[in-house]
Formats: C-alpha cells, sequence, structure tokens
C-alpha cells in the first residue's frame, strides 16, 4: 500500500504540493493535471529523489527514503538519464547493480521494439530512449511503477504495445503503476483509477467508471448568445460552453433542473443530451478543478 | 555507511582512472633509482614531487563525488537507487579518497626504498645523513596534509549544485581560507592607525593555506630542522599553519560526512542552496580586500588592487548565481563591500 499523509513541498515561493493526502490503489492509476500541478514533484519524493516540507510516504508501511522502500518502487523520470558512452546492455547492467531484472522478459520485449544494440543511448531519439526505459522499468522486479510523461514521443504503434505490456503486469503481477501524463486518451484506455491534482492539492481520485458522473454535456441550438455568465446566472454550474458552427456545446455539473432553465431560458430549437467521452471527461474534471479553486480563491 | 552494490559498480566505473591518474607517475620510479649516481634530485626534492602530486589529486579529484548532482536527469536516477540516504556520497568519496591515498603511498614507497638505498650506497655521500625516522615522519605528515586537502576540496564542492558552481566555491574557499587570517590582520593593522602592515603580517600572510610550495616549506622547516638551533619565528609559524591545516581538514571532513545529503530538488539549481553558501563570496571578498589594503600606503595599488579583487568578486557571483542578475539583496551587499573597501582605500 502507498499511502501520502498531508505532503507538502514547496519551491521557493511555489507551492508544488499542499497537504496531500492520498492512498494509491493497485492496478494502473492515472495522475493528471495541468502544467505545474505537481505530478512530477509528488512521483520524486514517493521515489525519494526530493524530500518532503511536511507529511509523509509510507511504502508497505516503510517511510519513501529508506533502502526498505526505495527497493520496491522504480521511478521513471520525464527525461530518463544514461551516462554519456552507455549502451543499452550497460544500462542494464548498472540497473541490475541494484534492481532484480527479469532479463528474459526484458529481451522478449526489446526484441519487438527494434532498438539499436551498441549505438549509444544518449543517441537514441528522445521516443528510442522512452522505449528503452520502459522496456527497463516493465522488467524490473518491483512491486510499485511510477511514469513520468511515460507516453511522449512513442509512436502508435509502440505505445499499443507498451500498453498491452503495462496491463498484463497489473494482472498478473498485481503491481500498483502510477502513470503521469497529459495523454488523456491513453490514459483512458489504461488507467483503473484517476487521481486529479490542482494545484498540487488532490481534486478528484475515482474509479475510471465513477469518473464524470457529476457532469452532464448538452447541444444547444438556439437563436439567443449564450455566455458563461448568463449561465451561472441563472444557476447552472456551467463547467464549459463551446460554440461549433451555430451550435452551442455546454458541460455542466449535473442538475435534474438543468433541461428546465435552458428551454425557459433560450427558448432552444434544438436541445439534446450527449454522452461524454473519457478523454473529455478528464479534462472537463481539470477545467472544473480550476474553476472550484478559483471560486474557492475569490 | 556505504553500499556495496554501489561499491561494486562505482569502483569498476572509476578503477581506470586510477591507472590513468597513476601513469604520468611513474616517470618518477625511474628517477628515483637512478639517485645514487646524481647530486640533482634530493630526498626533500622527490617526497615534495610526491607530496605536490597527490596534493594537487586532493584539490581536484573530490569535484568528480558530486557529479551526480550536477543536473535534475542524473539525481533522479541515483537518488532514488535503493540506497540509504548519503550511502552514494559516502560510498564515491570513499573510493576516491582510497585512490588518491593508495597514489601517494604506492609512489612514497617507491621513493622511500629509492632514498633509503641510496643513503646507504657509497657513491652517494649526500644520502648518508638521512634520518629514516625523519623520512617516515615527514611521509606520515604529507599523508594527513594530504587527506586535510581532500577534506576541504571535498567540503567546498559540496556546496556547488552545477559544475561551475563547485568549481567556483573551490576557488572561494581557497582564497578565503588563504585570506581569512591575514586579512582580518590587515584591518586590524588599518583601523588601528598603522599605514603599513607590520613585517610580522606580511610574512603570516604569504603562508597561503592551499599553496602546497608553502606547506611542503613549512613541514619540512620542523621536520628536517626540528633539532636544529634556530627553533624561532618560521618554525612557530609553520607549526601554527599545519595545526591549523589539520583542523581544518578535520572539521570539513566532519561536517561533510556527517551532513545530510541535500534533497535532489538542489540537484542542478542555478542558485546556491544555502544562506551559508551565499556568504562565501562576500566573505572572502572581505577578507581578500583587507589583504590588499594593508599591504601597501600607495593609493594607486590601492585602488588597482581593490579594482582587481572586485571584477574578481563580481565574476564569481556571476558564475555561482549563473546570471548577471542578482537579487537585491546580493546587489546591496556588494554594494556596501565594494563602498567600505573603496572608503577605506581613499582615507588611508
Amino acid at each position: 500500500m502507498l499511502e501520502i499523509n498531508s505532503l507538502s513541498k514547496s519551491f521557493a515561493d511555489v507551492k508544488a504540493v499542499s497537504s496531500l493526502t492520498l492512498n494509491i490503489k493497485p492496478g494502473i492509476n492515472g495522475l493528471v493535471g495541468e502544467n505545474g500541478a505537481g505530478k512530477s514533484t509528488l512521483l520524486r519524493i514517493i521515489s525519494g529523489v526530493i524530500r518532503a516540507d511536511e507529511g509523509d510516504v509510507k511504502i508497505d508501511e516503510y517511510p519513501c527514503e529508506s533502502k526498505e522502500a526505495k527497493a520496491k518502487v522504480f521511478f521513471l523520470p520525464d527525461d530518463p538519464y544514461a551516462p554519456r558512452r552507455y549502451n543499452i546492455k550497460q544500462v542494464v547492467d548498472f540497473y541490475s547493480n541494484f534492481y532484480d531484472i527479469d532479463i528474459h522478459k526484458f529481451n522478449d520485449i526489446l526484441s519487438r521494439l527494434e532498438l539499436p544494440d551498441n549505438k549509444r543511448v544518449t543517441d537514441f531519439s528522445k521516443g528510442m530512449k522512452r522505449q528503452l526505459f520502459l522496456a527497463l522499468a516493465m522488467s524490473i522486479k518491483c512491486d510499485y511503477l511510477l511514469l513520468d510523461e511515460a507516453f511522449d514521443g512513442i509512436d502508435p504503434v509502440t505505445l499499443d504495445l507498451i500498453k498491452q505490456e503495462l496491463i498484463r503486469l497489473t494482472e498478473d503481477e498485481n503491481k500498483t503503476i502510477v502513470i503521469a501524463s497529459h495523454n488523456i486518451e491513453s490514459l483512458t484506455q489504461l488507467a483503473d483509477h484517476f487521481i486529479l491534482l490542482y494545484k498540487g492539492k488532490l481534486s478528484t481520485q475515482e474509479e475510471i467508471s465513477d469518473i464524470g458522473n457529476d457532469l452532464v454535456k448538452y447541444q444547444i441550438l438556439t437563436k439567443h448568445t449564450l455566455t458563461e455568465q448568463s449561465l451561472i446566472s441563472c444557476g447552472i454550474d456551467v463547467v464549459s460552453l463551446k460554440k461549433v458552427g451555430s451550435l452551442y456545446n455546454i458541460v455542466a455539473l449535473n442538475d435534474e433542473e438543468i433541461e428546465h432553465k435552458l428551454v425557459d431560458l433560450y427558448q432552444p430549437s434544438l436541445l439534446e443530451k450527449i454522452p461524454l467521452d473519457q478523454d473529455e471527461i478528464v479534462t472537463m474534471e481539470m477545467l472544473l478543478a480550476r474553476k472550484k479553486e478559483l471560486g474557492h480563491d475569490k | 555507511m556505504t553500499n556495496s552494490k554501489f561499491f561494486r559498480w562505482q569502483l569498476k566505473e572509476w578503477f581506470p582512472l586510477f591507472g590513468l591518474v597513476l601513469l604520468p607517475l611513474l616517470r618518477i620510479v625511474p628517477q628515483c633509482f637512478q639517485m645514487p649516481f646524481t647530486n640533482t634530485i634530493t630526498a626533500e626534492t622527490l617526497t615534495f614531487i610526491v607530496f605536490l602530486f597527490s596534493f594537487l589529486e586532493a584539490s581536484i579529484l573530490p569535484l568528480m563525488i558530486f557529479t551526480y548532482r550536477w543536473s535534475k536527469k542524473s539525481a533522479d536516477t541515483f537518488l532514488q537507487l535503493p540506497c540509504n540516504e548519503g550511502e552514494i556520497k559516502k560510498t564515491r568519496t570513499l573510493i576516491l579518497l582510497l585512490i588518491v591515498l593508495s597514489h601517494y603511498l604506492l609512489l612514497t614507497i617507491i621513493t622511500d626504498i629509492a632514498i633509503i638505498v641510496s643513503s646507504f650506497s657509497e657513491k652517494s655521500a649526500v644520502y648518508q645523513s638521512i634520518n629514516v625516522g625523519y623520512l617516515f615522519l615527514s611521509n606520515f605528515i604529507f599523508l594527513v596534509m594530504t587527506f586535510a586537502q581532500f577534506s576541504v576540496t571535498y567540503f567546498f564542492c559540496y556546496r556547488g549544485n552545477t559544475l561551475i558552481q563547485s568549481i567556483v566555491y573551490l576557488v572561494v574557499g581557497s582564497l578565503l581560507l588563504s585570506s581569512i587570517i591575514s586579512g582580518t590582520l590587515g584591518y586590524i593593522a588599518i583601523f588601528s592607525g598603522n599605514h603599513i602592515v607590520p613585517a610580522s603580517i606580511g610574512t603570516t600572510s604569504s603562508y597561503t593555506y592551499f599553496s602546497p610550495a608553502v606547506l611542503y616549506y613549512s613541514i619540512t622547516v620542523m621536520i628536517y630542522k626540528i633539532d636544529g638551533v634556530n627553533w624561532g619565528n618560521p618554525q612557530l609559524i609553520s607549526l601554527f599553519y599545519f595545526i591549523l591545516t589539520i583542523i581544518v581538514g578535520l572539521a570539513a571532513s566532519i561536517y561533510t560526512y556527517l551532513s545530510k545529503e541535500p534533497s535532489g530538488d538542489t540537484a542542478g539549481l542555478q542558485e546556491p542552496r544555502s544562506t551559508f553558501d551565499k556568504i562565501l563570496i562576500h566573505a572572502t571578498y572581505f577578507f581578500s580586500a583587507g589583504v590588499f589594503l594593508s599591504q601597501s600606503a600607495e593609493k594607486v595599488i590601492h585602488v588597482i588592487s581593490l579594482a582587481f579583487v572586485t571584477a574578481l568578486y563580481y565574476t564569481l557571483l556571476v558564475f555561482v548565481h549563473h546570471t548577471i542578475h542578482f537579487s537585491r539583496r546580493t546587489y546591496i551587499t556588494f554594494a556596501s563591500l565594494v563602498l567600505f573597501s573603496m572608503v577605506i582605500a581613499f582615507t588611508r
């Protein structure tokens, strides 16, 4: 179990993580949030790279900075490091000094990735480097995998392979995986749970099946001009308002009265409730977090 | 204390360094064994060459301990490895210290054998006067000095978050340690109304901490003339600086060994990470200016010296902050210290 208690971390005057309390569940956890939400900072604290100012992180009862906890975790940063002269074999040799690596599995994944054996890893493209380190991360026998910006620069074919492997890891080996990414589409296909951070605070933590239950989307055609302000003034908790051609798309917090309010106020020639897709739900949850924070600040 | 897995890996990584640094030294070995046939190399010169080499190694190699902290990327990799806090730093320190000390011991053994053999040779009367006890004592003292130098270099390199910062702190540390006593005495002389610093202070200021030649001179004066007739001022100053070096070295090693590994968020940070680090450069300027201003009564020399020290001060600030735009507090401190020095320069 990965437990985070009242965690805070500041850089100069910026509060990167603020009083965060969270239990990370087994399975794949999608960690989402805007730039600067504290995702990378959180992963770096959990892996023991940086120290928190307040609070603590326990990994199976061990403090995250202890040797015992670190042996259970592998953190893949957004820009992984390899010494300048190292090729793939040397990188694996380096990590095998500290972690138990399933070499058979690593070679199996590597054979499907077509990475050059003898080239220096520092000469790899960003995507190739990420493929190598993901293959390594998935082959390390540890209980917790922390992947920062895991899918950046990876082509769709390889991405599909990696997703399958990540799912297999949680099913067969019961691993806990935390993936921080802006690739919402990939995350929604993979994640069992969603953790949404906003300005270092926990905004939402939900099962993938529960996320977005509080949101509703309408398509509306009307001769009136709709603005966020006008919708708010008539009691609709609008999250997003977009005009596509002559149609308005409204995403708002679910309310039984919302349809009546829209009909009464705007006399629409078309009013249709349409489903939100998973990517859209995550994006709307992020927007909602921002609006809540703004409202709270006011 | 150290991590055995990391020790093995790091030793393998740095093993070429052991041989690579030793190669130029092997040039000394034939010279050692030619000694009975030549008078151009004396026992003192040989022990000095070996000490000088070890001193230089001890002044540069500790930089390598902290290479993993000079970028966020490598810090993310190294600091997440399953090691206890500080083990990586301690393991790397131990390996480099072993390299430096083993080089020194290896060469000392070779040169000592050569010196002792030659001292018994009939062909070389010069070496017959060598006292083996004094020779070993000087070897031991040089070993302690090498360790002290390693610790002091380590302490200053440890302050840097980047390569440039570590080098700047090394320079700043050298300047500070070489000027802190003479600078203080200089200010005392200035404020007590002396136009020129007394000769004893001038002598003291020439004993720069980081000068191996001076250290060597100090130690040889102590060792070879310990039973001499003139046990006067130079010997006392030598003894004082020797003891000071040991104290500073020990303090540096104890502090750095016991201090916590800085959090990974300071890795690659383009700003000094603590108030102490920020103060170091300002303190160095203050004491260096004290030395320069107390050395002469000529205003022209004051102004030229001050311009030089101020330019160096500004340059070091630029390098340590990685920018020419400092915080308001840094600007105020800089301006205040320069103004203070200028007032002294023009009013003396």
